[in-house]
């Protein structure tokens, strides 16, 4: 092997064929510099695989789930902060992505003066260093609504603008097939008399804010927006004279028509960018913070020196800040704990329902945990309130009780940004007296119910009839919703907890071709739980598959085995496969298996296990001594002296497929 | 969700399934792709609402998660051809804007040399270390990630390798 063609295969060391890796481990021996490389690449890899995984928000999950909620609907839910570059780009991309590059078009390929009007920032007009008074007040948002001039009129008003907030966002992506203008975000566009605060931090997140209904404001629309399926922001000072009109007919189907304030010019830019703003992170002073403790219930929970705690009930403390007398943090303690079943989505606990909810977790609010952090995890939930205001609870649950840290808080022109930084970190600081157990498993069904069930004809019926075609039957089984969750793929979070699952392997028409896929059925109702498309076995692969047809089912792969015995017929077997099999029941009557090379059954033979009092005159392997990660082909059940006909286990067929994969 | 979609349950409940088990591991994936939390978390619902409104062929899809990852490289790849175009465009219009421009290892959020090194690669070169060193894949599911052959993966890996140790040695250079 020469040099260049060792320092490729080195790349993909831990992928090599065995002849491969035969070759490059002769020529590494021999060669100094390629065994620099191979320790370097596998220290790059070792550094690479320990890299902190970067975690997503709660309002990944938020987002997809309002987005999936509907039959089409595209629902897009307010994200966390995105500088104002990525604001924009990441609206440009999201558009791209929906098959619609008017956007990034309008951007990128016309030239910048084009996007420019009179008097707008696109003209290079530096950043005003210091802001500048109106020299005569003009016309405020409250008037202009009180008195609205005629639609098209062109009239001025001094504004704060909301969108210079870089967390703001513009709106959805648009349709792909818009035929009029996009309406604006009234709350990333706002123009109002006094600043108004577009997204507020709060936990690891942000939020958008509201606007009050009925209030003074207007919402800005620049011309090129008014393109059909055109999104952009309008870029515009943050506190400035603005002159323009109301009741562009290119606004008209909007909600908020009356406010839409299309911008003809800037006539005075008193100040440019907005002013610079504390960031969000732990309050000052919270190292002498005193602590509120509850023996009795068994939790602490830090607090600003200069709010009051008041007890409501047992149950029950409010921490009440002097400047917002109306809108405590609420900590209530609850009797049972709250948990979510991944696998049911349907029922979410009452704790749960709200406008959305999430996951959270202590140490992400703001950069790190706080000192002495339990790191606890839990769930967040967020609504809005018939009042128009919003709150947001915090629950952990542990030592059968859930714990709830809720606020109640304001939206509108009150900015009340302080109040959430500490509601924050009171949820930050939140400790329990013992630290909780380990989060319980969903409610999974570790055996077989009663039943009854469907038998293996109905199951196959009840499919064959709701997916509208006959289907070829290559395997069954009858398991345990644990069992069938361990067996699956992508299947493996199907929702629900039935007491059996019918795994059936079957062969149909999908899409034109002939495929084979691997159902789960509820077994009592029959219902389809989910299904996923069986691998073809790969050429001159070794499988032991369930049934007799060497399409169905994987029991085992190759990739489950890490060494073949030829000598025994003893497998060791991955962690995973050893205990997805040792955890596997067949019927006393043991469950037939086949042993396949690429598509060739090359012979057969039964799951048996130990508990079985039938003998077996095949070829057995006992999954119950799968435990200790290694299992045995063997002759008969319970002894070899059950086995009749010839050991069909040392085939040249199986041996050579060992071999290739280096199981040997 | 709704009885009156075209879908089955059971396929919504499929698409949700990949959802829960990988959402963590392609937004990680992403963030690394294109450095900006924000943006990957755009990317990664776009990637798994592909996978919903593909739901009724997902199950039929061989490998879920190989798929997943091609429709995030594909769409992170995008983001930042875009990105790199956008940079040399001065439409925010302030040349003071242009100046802080940061460079790639800042764009990407760099903390350490390791993610410094990482950063300097081109993207293409990035995206199949990563799924090979970070998310553990086998050359053949990198390669049916990227929709390359498994000849071009390792070649990929090969040059991402070299430019990696050289940047890295860079990085780490007091």
């Amino acid at each position: 092997m020469n040099h260049a063609r060792c320092e490729e295969l080195l790349a993909a060391y831990r992928d090599l064929r065995a002849s491969e890796r035969q070759a490059v481990e002769a020529h590494v021996a021999a060669c100094p510099q390629c065994a620099a490389t191979l320790r370097a690449n596998q220290a790059m890899d070792h550094e690479l695989a320990k890299l902190p995984a970067p975690q997503p928000g709660p309002t990944l999950r938020e987002r997809y789930y309002a987005a999936t909620a509907g039959p089409s609907a595209r629902r897009w839910l307010p994200k966390p902060r995105l500088d104002a570059l990525g604001n924009a780009l990441g609206w440009a991309v999201a558009a791209a992505v929906a098959g619609v590059l008017l956007v990034g078009l309008a951007i990128s390929a016309r030239p910048l003066a084009q996007r420019a009007w009179p008097g707008v920032v696109a003209s290079g007009a530096p950043a005003t260093p210091r802001p500048v008074a109106p020299t005569t007040p003009g016309p405020t948002v409250a008037d202009i609504l009180a008195n609205p001039p005629a639609p098209g009129e062109s009239f001025e008003v001094d504004v704060y603008y909301s969108g210079t907030n870089p967390w703001a966002h513009h709106g959805p992506p648009p349709p792909p097939d818009a035929t009029q203008a996009l309406c604006p975000s009234s709350w990333a566009s706002a123009l109002t008399d006094e600043p108004f605060q577009a997204m507020l931090s709060l936990l690891n997140g942000s939020q958008s804010n509201a606007l009050p209904e009925g209030g003074a404001w207007l919402v800005a629309v620049t011309p090129e927006m008014a393109l059909p399926g055109v999104r952009t922001d309008p870029q515009l000072p943050y506190h400035a004279r603005l002159r323009g009109h109301l009741g562009d007919p290119a606004f008209a189907h909007c909600p908020d028509a009356a406010r839409i304030f299309m911008v003809e010019q800037v006539v005075q830019v008193y100040e440019q960018e907005p002013p610079a703003a504390p960031g969000y992170s732990l309050p000052e002073g919270y190292g002498t913070w005193p602590r509120h403790h509850d023996t009795a219930l068994g939790y602490s929970v830090p607090y600003p020196p200069d709010w009051r705690v008041e007890r409501q009930d047992a149950a029950t403390v409010l921490l009440r800040a002097p400047g917002w007398p109306g809108y405590p943090v609420t900590i209530r303690v609850h009797e049972g704990e709250t948990r979510y079943d991944p696998y049911d989505p349907a029922t979410v606990p009452p704790l749960l329902q709200g406008d959305g909810w999430g996951v959270f977790e202590q140490g992400l609010s703001f950069g790190a945990p706080l000192e002495g952090s339990q790191r606890l995890a839990g769930y967040r939930v967020d609504r809005r309130e018939p009042s128009g205001e919003r709150s947001v609870a915090v629950l952990f649950g542990a030592h059968g009780r859930t714990y709830e840290l809720a606020l109640r808080y304001p939206g509108g022109f009150e900015s009340p940004q302080p109040l959430l930084t500490a509601y924050t970190a009171i949820v930050e600081g939140f400790r329990l007296d013992a630290a909780p157990g380990p989060t319980p498993t969903p409610p999974v069904r570790q055996s077989l119910g009663a039943g009854p069930f469907l038998r293996q004809e109905q199951a196959l019926a009840r499919l064959a009839e709701a997916e509208r075609q006959p289907l070829e039957l290559l395997s069954a089984r009858l398991v345990a919703e644990a069992a069938a969750r361990r067996w699956a793929g992508p299947c493996a979070t199907f929702a629900g907890h039935p007491d059996g699952v019918w795994v059936l392997t079957a062969r149909g028409q999908f899409e034109g071709q002939e495929r084979t896929v691997l159902y789960f059925l509820d077994a009592s109702t029959g219902a389809k739980l989910c299904g996923e498309e069986v691998v073809p076995p790969g050429d001159g692969e070794f499988s032991i598959r369930f049934g007799s047809d060497p399409r169905g089912e994987v029991a085992l792969s190759m990739e489950d085995v890490v060494a073949y015995d030829a000598a025994t017929h003893e497998m060791v077997l991955t962690p995973e496969a050893s205990a997805r099999l040792a955890a596997f029941t067949p019927p006393t009557t043991g469950l037939p298996f086949v042993v396949c090379v690429g598509g060739e059954a090359v012979y057969r033979g039964a799951f048996w296990a130990g508990y079985s009092s039938q003998s077996y005159a095949g070829v057995v392997i006992d999954p119950t001594l799968a435990a200790q990660g290694r299992v045995r082909i063997e002759l008969g059940y319970p002894t070899r002296d059950a086995f009749q006909g010839e050991d069909p286990r040392a085939d040249p067929r199986i041996l050579q497929a060992l071999e290739r994969a280096g199981k040997l | 969700m709704t009885a009156d979609a075209p879908i089955s349950r059971a396929e919504a409940d499929l698409a949700h399934a990949l959802f829960e088990r990988h959402h963590a591991e392609v937004y990680a994936y992403l963030r690394r792709m294109v450095g900006d939390g924000a943006l990957a978390e755009d990317l990664a619902q776009e990637t798994f609402l592909r996978a919903f409104a593909s739901r009724t062929g997902l199950a039929r899809v061989q490998n879920p998660r190989a798929w997943l990852y091609r429709v995030a490289t594909n769409l992170a790849l995008n983001a930042l051809k875009r990105r790199r175009r956008f940079a040399w465009l001065p439409w925010h219009a302030g040349a003071e804007r242009q100046a802080a421009q940061p460079g790639p290892a800042e764009a990407l959020g760099a903390h350490s040399a390791v993610e410094a090194a990482l950063a300097a690669l081109p993207p293409e070169l990035r995206a199949p270390l990563l799924l090979y060193a970070c998310e553990g894949m086998s050359v053949a599911e990198v390669a049916e990630a990227l929709a390359l052959s498994e000849g071009a993966v390792k070649m990929r890996l090969h040059r991402a390798r070299r430019l990696f140790r050289q940047a890295y040695e860079r990085e780490d250079a007091p």
